[in-house]
C-alpha cells in the first residue's frame, strides 16, 4: 500500500504500514531528519511539524491521515538552502545547547508567528509552552522568537 | 405540552410569584465598606477561605481565559443565553471591593448582590446557602486578599423574558432552600462533612444533576448525570452510577486520575486541578460521601476488548498510529514497562460506555491538558492532526471495540460541534 | 563560521602517505568503511603531541579530544584554544571527539573538567607543537627564534622568508612528547580565546542538518527495540511469538532476561516491542517510596569518609544548638532524545557508535561483556541529545552490540521514552543532617555535617544489557564524586563533615550534573542561611566574614554579586504579613570542590501563600571561572545551570513502586516549561591570566539553596526537601500558622 503525501511542496509516495506515524516517514523514508523522536506520546514537541497550517506532533500522526494534506518541516523553512527567518533568529541568539528539541521549537515558533506576527511576551510563552527543553535554553529561545518577530 | 410552552407557562408563574413575593423578599441595597476593612485579617481564616474557594472551583468560572484570576468575564453558555461571570476581586469600581461581609453572605445565601439586584443561579447560591457562616466569612476574607483587578465583565446576552432579574425572586421561592445544611444522624462525621461539602461549596450537583425547564436542578434525579457545556457529567448516584471505592475516588479527586477509572477531563479536569490544592481530609470526606452513593462493590470494571471492528479497518490504522502507544490494552493494562504512566485501556473510563459520544469526542479533539505543566494525566488533542471524518471514525472504533454499548448516533455532528467549540468551552 | 562548522563535521579519516591525514568527505560522517578497523589507528597515548593534534598537508588542524561535547560547547572551546596557540584561523581547526581508535583516553566527560583538564592538555600539546616548529624554522632560516612570527599558520623569519606549518610538516606526525613547560601565549595577545564564538554545530542543529547519534545510519542496518521487564528484578518466563505474527520480518532476540525485537523498519520494531506478549515473574526489590528517608537512614553504612575535620566539634563551647535535616529526591537525567546506539559486530570485531561520555571506558566494559580484547573494539562518539551525566547511552551501546552479535548484522537500537525514564541510571536519594553550636558570644563554635550517600565514585556504571543477559559487567555502585562539597568554605573553629557511605541505594545510581555537589551545597548553604537568620545577620555579609580573608577571589565574587544584584543588607525573613503574594530573595555561594570555580547567586522568588506555588522570578549569577574561553558558551551554560536546576528543585521527583520506576514519561515526571522560566542575569569576572575552570556544573550547585533561602525570606518557612512542590509548601505554611 502506498500513500501519497506532500512534504515541503514535494510529493512522496510512502510505502508500507499506513499506521506509521509521519515522523518515521520523514526520517526513514524521505530522509528529512529535522523532526526528532522524543517521546512518541505527544508530550515533548521534539517531532513538531506543520500540517495544513497547524503545528502537530508528527509522532502521533499516522500517514494514512495525511492523504491530500500539506506537511512543512524545518527543512521546508530554508530559503534557497540558507537558514530561513526563524532559523536565522535562533542562530543569531545561539538558541541551542544540545539542540535536540530545537527543530520542534523552530516549527512551534514558525506556527506561532504565522498566527500572530507580533506576539506579546506572554503570547510567546503560551505559544511555546507545548515544547520541552532539558538543557535550559528557554531564555535564548524566547529571545530568538522575539527576534524573529521583529525581522 | 411542548417544553417551550411549558417553559413560558412556568415563566408566567414565576412572574406572578415574584409580584406576590415582592413585599416579603425585597432586598435592600447594603452600605459600602471602606477600602481597608479587612486589613489584619487572620491568615488562617484566609487560608481556610482559599481551601473553600478551591473546593468551590470559584476561579474557574470567575476567570476569563488568559486573564487575571477572579476578574470575571468568562462566558457561561446556558440554555437561556450567555451569562458572563462577574469580577469578584476587591476592585472597588468593577469588583466586590465595596461589599461588606454581610453583603457577601447575602449573595451566597440568597443570590442577591450588594445593591439588592437578583443574581442568576448560574452562580450556584442554591448550594452556597448551605455553608456555615464561618465558611462563608472565610471565603469573603480570602477574596478580599486577592489582588484587585479592574475589569468590567461584559453584559449578559439573555433574551426576554430571562433578562428580567426580578423573576428570580419567584424562582427563589420555588427552588431556593436557604440556610445551612443540617447533619444527618447515624452517619459518620466524615460522611456528614462530605455531604456538607458536596451539597454546599463544591456544588457537585450543579453539573451532575439534570435541570428542569427553568434551569433549576431536578431534585428527583439528584446526581443522576447531566449534559453540561458539551460534556456529559456522569451519574454519581443511583442506577447509572459506576461504583467507586473511597480510595479510588480520593485519588481521582486529588490527582485527576484513577488507574481503575481513568483521568478527569473537560470541566472535571478544571475542577480537579483546584481540588489538588485542598486539604486531604476534605477530599477524603467527599470521597466517603460520594462513594457511599455508589455501589462500591462494582468498583472494578472489567476490561472490554471486542477486537478490531470488521468495518473500521481504516480507523484501526489511525488507532495504531495515534492512540495505541498509550491505550492499546496490552500495553496499558500489562504490568508496567511498556506503557506511559497514565495510559489506560479505554474500557476503564466512563467515556466509551456513556450513552452519548460527547466525552469521547471532546477528549479526542481537545485532549486532557490541565495537568500538562505540573504533571498528571495528559493526552494531546488531535484537533489539528486528524480531520473531522477521521475523528468520527476513531470515535466509532473505540465505541465498538472497547464497550458493549450500541453504536452512537450522530457521531459526525458531535465531532463538528466539538471542533467548533474549542477545548475550554 | 560556516566553513568552520563544515570542517568539523564533514571529515572522515583516510590513511595517507606520511601518516594520518584528515580529508573531507561528503556528509556521511564516519562511514563504515573508515570504521571497520578497531584497535588504534594513530597515537592515543597521553602525553604525546600526536595524540592530541595533527596538521595535514592542506594546513588543516585536527584536535583529537577524549573529552566530548554534548551540547556544552567545549568542542568550540578546544578549537579556540588551539587556534589561538597555533595562530591559525578558527575555521582551519577541526575536532574529533571520543573515538577510541583516534583520541586519547582523557577520562570520562564529567565533573566540569573538559576545558580545565582536557583543554589544558590539548593546549599544552599545541604549544609544544608550535615551539617545536619554531625551533625547526629558526634553524632552517638561521635566525633567532625570537625573530620569528606566526600569521595564519605561516611562520615568517622577519626578512621576507616564510614557511607554512603544512609545508614544514608535509603531513607528518610530530613525534613529540608534550612539554609541560612549553610556553603558552601571553593572554594579552589573545585574539580568539575570550571572544564570543557561535558554538560549533549550532546552525545545523537549528536548520535540521546536524547529524545526531539518533540520525546515524549505516548500510545494512536493522532496527531494534528492547523490551524491558515490568520490574527491576524479574525473570522472563516465556515469549508468545504469535503475538506479533502479523508484523513482517521481525526477529525476537532473547538472551536470559534480555529481550528485544529486530525489524527491517523502525516503525515495525516500535510496534513489535509494543505488541509482543511476554510473561515475566517479577520481584518487589525496591523500598516503599513513602518511607524512602527511613530506608536511607537504615541502610547499612560500609564506611565513613571524613571530608573535613578541624578542631574538635564535640568539645566546642556553647549551649545553643541548631539542627536540620535535608533531603534531595531521586532524579532522572531526562534527555529529550532517548538513548540510541548503532553497533556492527562482525568477524569477532565490534564497532560501536554511541553518545557515550566515556568511550574508552565503554570499550573496556564491552570487552568484559563479550570477553574479547579491547583491541577488537572501537567505540566512536557521536553527539546525541544532551545527557547531563551518565544516562542510558552506554546501556544502549551494550544493547546494540549484543543484538548485532546475535543476529550477525549492524543494528540500531533506539530506546523509547519509557525505556529512558524507566531504566537510565538515577541520581541517588541524598539525606543530610547538619548541626551547629552557637557560643555565648553568638558565634558559631562548631559545624557538623553527616551525609548519607551511596558508596562508590565515578567509575563504570554496570551495563544494563549485560546484567539482563547474564554477561559479565561490574556490579559496583557508581554515583559519581558525590562526597564533594560536603566540606564547607567557611572558617568555623570546629568543623567535621562525614559522608556515611551506604551499602546500597534504590535503583542504579550514576552522576547527573553536579552530582553530590548539588545536594550537599543545597544543605550546607541552606543551613548557613538558617544560622544567619538565627543570629539575625545579613546572610551575604555573614558569608563574607566567614571566608578565608586571603581568598580574594571568593570575596570578589560576593562583592560583585552584592553590587550587581543590588543586594540590600538585612537579616531574613522580610517582615510582611497579610499578603498572599510573598516576595523574597535569597543567596548561596560555592567554591566548587573547595578548589575551583567560584559562584555566588541571588534568587528572587514569589510565593503564593495560599496555593504554595513558588515562582522563581530571576536569578543573578556572579562567577569567577578563571580564564574565559568563549563568553557566549559560558553564558549558555549558566542559563542552563539555573533553569535546569530550578526545574529539578521545584518539580522533579522520580516515583517508583516496589517493583519499578513509575514515572515513565513527562506527564509523570514533569520538567519546567516556558512560563515558569526565570530571568537569568550574569556577571562574569574576567581573569584572562588565570587557568580556565569548568562552568557546566558549579552554578547548578547553588540554585536549590538560593531558592530555599529566598522562600524563607518571603514566607518564613524552611524548605529542606527537594523538590519544593506546592503541597510541601502548603504544609509548611500551615505548620507555621499553627
Amino acid at each position: 500500500m502506498s500513500i501519497s503525501i506532500e512534504v515541503n511542496g514535494t510529493k512522496h509516495d510512502i510505502d508500507g504500514d499506513p499506521s506509521m506515524p509521519l515522523l518515521y516517514a520523514l526520517r526513514d523514508q524521505i530522509g528529512l531528519r529535522g523532526a526528532k523522536f522524543g517521546c512518541g506520546l505527544g508530550q515533548c514537541g521534539a517531532c513538531t511539524v506543520i500540517v495544513d497550517g497547524r503545528a502537530v506532533f508528527s509522532c502521533l500522526m499516522p500517514v494514512s491521515a495525511l492523504e491530500g494534506r500539506a506537511v512543512t518541516t524545518t527543512e521546508g523553512l530554508l530559503e534557497d538552502g540558507k537558514p530561513g527567518k526563524v532559523h536565522q533568529a535562533f542562530i543569531d541568539e545561539q538558541a541551542a545547547q544540545c539542540g535536540y528539541c530545537i527543530s520542534g521549537m523552530v516549527m512551534r515558533a514558525q506556527h506561532l508567528l504565522e498566527r500572530n506576527p507580533d506576539p506579546s511576551d506572554d503570547g510567546i510563552l503560551t505559544g511555546m509552552q507545548t515544547n520541552l527543553c532539558r538543557c535550559g535554553t528557554h531564555a535564548a529561545i524566547i529571545r530568538a522568537v522575539k527576534r524573529a518577530a521583529r525581522t | 405540552m411542548t417544553m417551550k410552552r411549558l417553559s413560558i407557562a412556568i415563566v408566567g408563574v414565576l412572574a406572578l410569584l415574584a409580584v406576590a413575593a415582592f413585599a416579603t423578599i425585597w432586598q435592600p441595597e447594603l452600605d459600602e465598606v471602606d477600602e481597608h476593612s479587612m486589613v489584619g485579617a487572620d491568615q488562617s481564616q484566609i487560608a481556610r477561605g482559599y481551601d473553600l474557594a478551591q473546593l468551590g472551583n470559584c476561579q474557574s468560572c470567575h476567570t476569563a481565559e488568559g486573564s487575571e484570576p477572579y476578574a470575571g468575564g468568562r462566558a457561561l453558555a446556558t440554555p437561556f443565553g450567555t451569562i458572563f461571570s462577574v469580577n469578584i476581586t476587591p476592585d472597588r469600581e468593577t469588583g466586590i471591593g465595596t461589599w461588606s461581609q454581610e453583603a457577601f453572605s447575602r449573595a451566597m445565601r440568597k443570590g442577591v448582590d450588594r445593591e439588592g439586584t437578583h443574581l442568576y443561579p448560574a452562580f450556584p447560591y442554591t448550594h452556597f446557602t448551605k455553608m456555615t457562616d464561618a465558611d462563608i466569612d472565610a471565603v469573603y476574607a480570602y477574596l478580599r486578599s486577592v489582588p484587585a483587578v479592574r475589569n468590567e465583565a461584559p453584559d449578559n446576552s439573555l433574551p426576554f423574558p430571562y433578562n428580567i432579574r426580578a423573576l428570580m425572586a419567584g424562582w427563589n421561592l420555588l427552588f431556593l432552600d436557604d440556610g445551612p445544611l443540617q447533619a444527618v444522624g447515624g452517619q459518620s462525621e466524615a460522611w456528614n462533612r462530605g455531604r456538607y461539602l458536596v451539597d454546599g461549596v463544591a456544588h457537585c450537583s450543579a453539573c451532575h444533576t439534570p435541570r428542569n425547564s427553568v434551569g433549576a436542578e431536578d431534585s428527583s434525579a439528584a446526581l443522576a448525570g447531566a449534559e453540561i457545556n458539551g460534556w456529559y457529567a456522569p451519574a454519581l448516584a443511583g442506577e447509572g452510577a459506576r461504583g467507586w471505592t473511597k480510595p479510588q475516588l480520593a485519588t481521582y479527586l486529588s490527582t485527576g486520575f484513577s488507574r481503575a477509572h481513568g483521568a478527569a477531563a473537560g470541566p472535571m479536569g478544571e475542577t480537579v486541578a483546584d481540588l489538588a490544592k485542598v486539604a486531604p481530609a476534605d477530599i477524603s470526606a467527599i470521597a466517603t460521601y460520594i462513594s457511599s452513593l455508589t455501589d462500591e462493590r462494582a468498583a472494578t470494571i472489567a476490561v472490554v476488548d471486542n477486537g478490531v471492528p470488521d468495518n473500521l479497518a481504516a480507523a484501526h490504522d489511525l488507532w495504531v498510529g495515534a492512540c495505541a502507544s498509550c491505550h492499546e490494552p496490552s500495553a496499558a493494562t500489562g504490568q508496567g514497562g511498556k506503557n506511559p504512566s497514565y495510559g489506560v485501556a479505554l474500557s476503564t473510563g466512563y467515556a466509551v460506555h456513556s450513552p452519548q459520544p460527547l466525552n469521547t469526542v471532546r477528549t479526542i479533539v481537545g485532549g486532557v491538558d490541565f495537568y500538562r505543566d505540573m504533571g498528571g494525566p495528559y493526552m494531546p488533542g488531535f484537533e489539528g492532526s486528524l480531520t473531522t471524518v477521521q475523528i468520527a471514525e476513531l470515535t466509532r472504533y473505540v465505541r465498538a471495540r472497547f464497550s458493549d454499548g450500541a453504536a452512537w448516533d450522530d457521531v459526525g455532528g458531535t465531532v463538528q460541534n466539538a471542533l467548533s467549540k474549542g477545548n475550554r468551552q | 563560521m560556516t566553513s568552520f562548522a563544515q570542517n568539523l563535521t564533514r571529515r572522515s579519516l583516510l590513511k595517507g602517505a606520511g601518516g594520518l591525514v584528515v580529508a573531507f568527505s561528503a556528509s556521511r560522517g564516519f562511514g563504515p568503511a573508515a570504521a571497520q578497523e578497531t584497535g588504534t589507528l594513530k597515537s592515543v597515548a597521553e602525553g604525546v603531541v600526536d595524540s592530541y593534534l595533527s596538521i595535514d598537508a592542506d594546513g588543516l588542524v585536527t584536535i583529537y579530544s577524549g573529552k566530548i561535547d554534548y551540547g556544552t560547547g567545549v568542542r568550540t572551546g578546544f578549537a579556540q584554544m588551539v587556534a589561538e596557540e597555533l595562530s591559525v584561523p578558527l575555521d582551519r581547526v577541526g575536532v574529533i571527539e571520543g573515538d577510541t581508535a583516534l583520541t586519547p583516553d582523557q577520562g570520562p566527560t564529567y565533573g566540569s573538567l573538559s576545558i580545565e583538564v582536557g583543554g589544558k592538555a590539548i593546549r599544552q600539546a599545541a604549544a609544544t607543537a608550535r615551539e617545536a616548529m619554531l625551533d625547526a624554522v629558526a634553524e632552517r632560516f638561521s635566525v633567532g627564534k625570537e625573530k620569528l612570527s606566526i600569521t595564519d599558520g605561516v611562520i615568517g623569519g622577519g626578512g621576507g622568508e616564510e614557511i607554512s606549518y603544512s609545508e614544514l610538516l608535509k603531513g607528518a606526525h610530530f613525534f613529540l612528547d608534550v612539554d609541560e613547560n612549553a610556553k603558552l601565549k601571553d593572554p594579552k595577545t589573545f585574539t580568539i580565546v575570550g571572544q564570543s564564538i557561535t558554538r560549533n554545530g549550532l546552525p545545523g542543529k537549528i536548520t535540521g542538518a546536524f547529524h545526531y547519534m539518533q540520525d546515524f545510519k549505516i548500510d545494512g542496518m536493522a532496527h531494534a527495540r528492547v523490551v524491558r521487564p515490568p520490574a527491576m528484578e524479574a525473570t522472563l518466563d516465556n515469549v508468545d511469538e504469535s503475538s506479533i505474527a502479523h508484523l513482517p520480518d521481525v526477529q525476537i532476540v532473547r538472551k536470559g532476561n534480555f529481550l528485544a525485537v529486530v525489524a527491517e523498519t523502525e516503525w515495525t520494531a516500535v510496534r513489535a516491542a509494543r505488541e509482543l506478549t511476554a510473561n515475566w515473574t517479577t520481584m518487589e526489590s525496591l523500598p516503599d517510596q513513602a518511607k524512602i528517608w527511613e530506608h536511607v537512614r537504615q541502610t547499612p553504612i560500609v564506611k565513613d569518609d571524613v571530608t573535613s575535620d578541624i578542631g574538635d566539634v564535640d568539645a566546642a563551647k556553647g549551649e545553643r544548638e541548631i539542627t536540620a535535616t535535608y533531603d534531595f529526591a531521586l532524579h532522572t537525567h531526562g534527555s529529550i532524545g532517548p538513548s540510541c546506539s548503532v553497533a556492527d559486530f562482525s568477524n569477532g570485531k565490534l564497532v560501536s557508535w554511541s553518545s557515550s561520555q566515556a568511550t574508552h571506558r565503554l570499550r573496556r566494559q564491552l570487552a568484559d561483556m563479550f570477553s574479547i580484547p579491547t583491541d577488537d573494539i572501537r567505540c566512536i562518539y557521536i553527539e546525541g541529545a544532551g545527557c547531563y551525566g551518565r544516562n542510558g547511552h552506554e546501556d544502549a551501546a551494550a544493547d546494540a552490540a549484543l543484538l548485532s552479535r546475535e543476529i550477525g548484522r549492524p543494528v540500531r537500537v533506539q530506546w523509547m521514552r519509557h525505556d529512558e525514564h524507566g531504566w537510565d541510571p538515577k541520581g541517588p536519594p541524598t539525606l543530610i543532617d547538619l548541626s551547629a553550636r552557637i557560643d555565648d558570644a553568638g558565634e558559631v563554635s562548631a559545624w557538623k555535617g553527616e551525609f548519607f550517600i551511596p558508596q562508590g565514585a565515578g567509575g563504570r556504571v554496570a551495563l544494563l544489557g549485560a546484567n539482563l543477559a547474564d554477561l559479565p559487567t561490574s556490579q559496583d555502585l557508581n554515583p559519581g564524586g558525590i562526597a564533594n562539597d560536603s566540606a564547607i568554605p567557611y572558617g568555623f573553629p570546629n568543623v567535621r563533615t562525614t559522608c556515611h557511605r551506604l551499602e546500597t541505594t534504590p535503583l542504579r545510581p550514576s552522576w547527573i550534573r553536579a552530582p553530590g555537589r548539588m545536594q550537599n551545597t543545597f544543605a550546607n548553604e541552606s543551613f548557613l542561611d538558617e544560622i544567619a537568620a538565627e543570629l539575625g545577620v545579613d546572610p551575604l555579609t555573614y558569608r563574607r566574614g566567614l571566608i578565608d580573608p586571603s581568598d580574594g577571589r571568593g570575596l570578589e565574587v560576593l562583592d560583585r554579586l552584592k553590587e550587581f544584584s543590588k543586594w540590600e543588607e538585612r537579616p531574613s525573613p522580610r517582615s510582611q504579613q497579610g499578603e498572599t503574594s510573598l516576595t523574597g530573595r535569597g543567596m548561596a555561594y560555592v567554591k566548587y570542590e573547595l578548589r575551583r570555580t567560584y559562584v555566588g547567586v541571588v534568587a528572587d522568588v514569589t510565593v503564593d501563600a495560599n496555593s504554595g506555588g513558588i515562582r522563581v522570578d530571576r536569578f543573578y549569577v556572579a562567577q569567577d571561572c578563571g580564564q574565559i574561553i568563549n563568553p557566549a558558551g559560558v553564558h549558555a551554560q549558566l542559563e542552563g545551570c539555573v533553569i535546569q536546576t530550578t526545574s529539578r528543585t521545584l518539580m522533579e521527583d522520580l516515583t517508583f513502586d516496589r517493583k519499578m520506576v513509575t514515572s515513565l514519561d513527562w506527564a509523570s515526571y514533569p520538567i519546567m516549561r516556558f512560563k515558569d522560566v526565570p530571568e537569568v542575569h550574569i556577571d562574569l569576572i574576567e581573569r584572562p591570566n588565570d587557568v580556565p575552570w569548568g562552568v557546566g556544573e558549579p552554578a547548578a550547585a547553588v540554585v536549590s539553596a538560593a531558592i530555599s533561602n529566598a522562600v524563607f525570606d518571603a514566607a518564613s518557612i524552611r524548605l529542606r526537601s527537594v523538590p519544593f512542590k506546592p503541597a510541601k509548601v502548603r504544609a509548611a505554611l500551615a505548620e507555621m500558622r499553627g
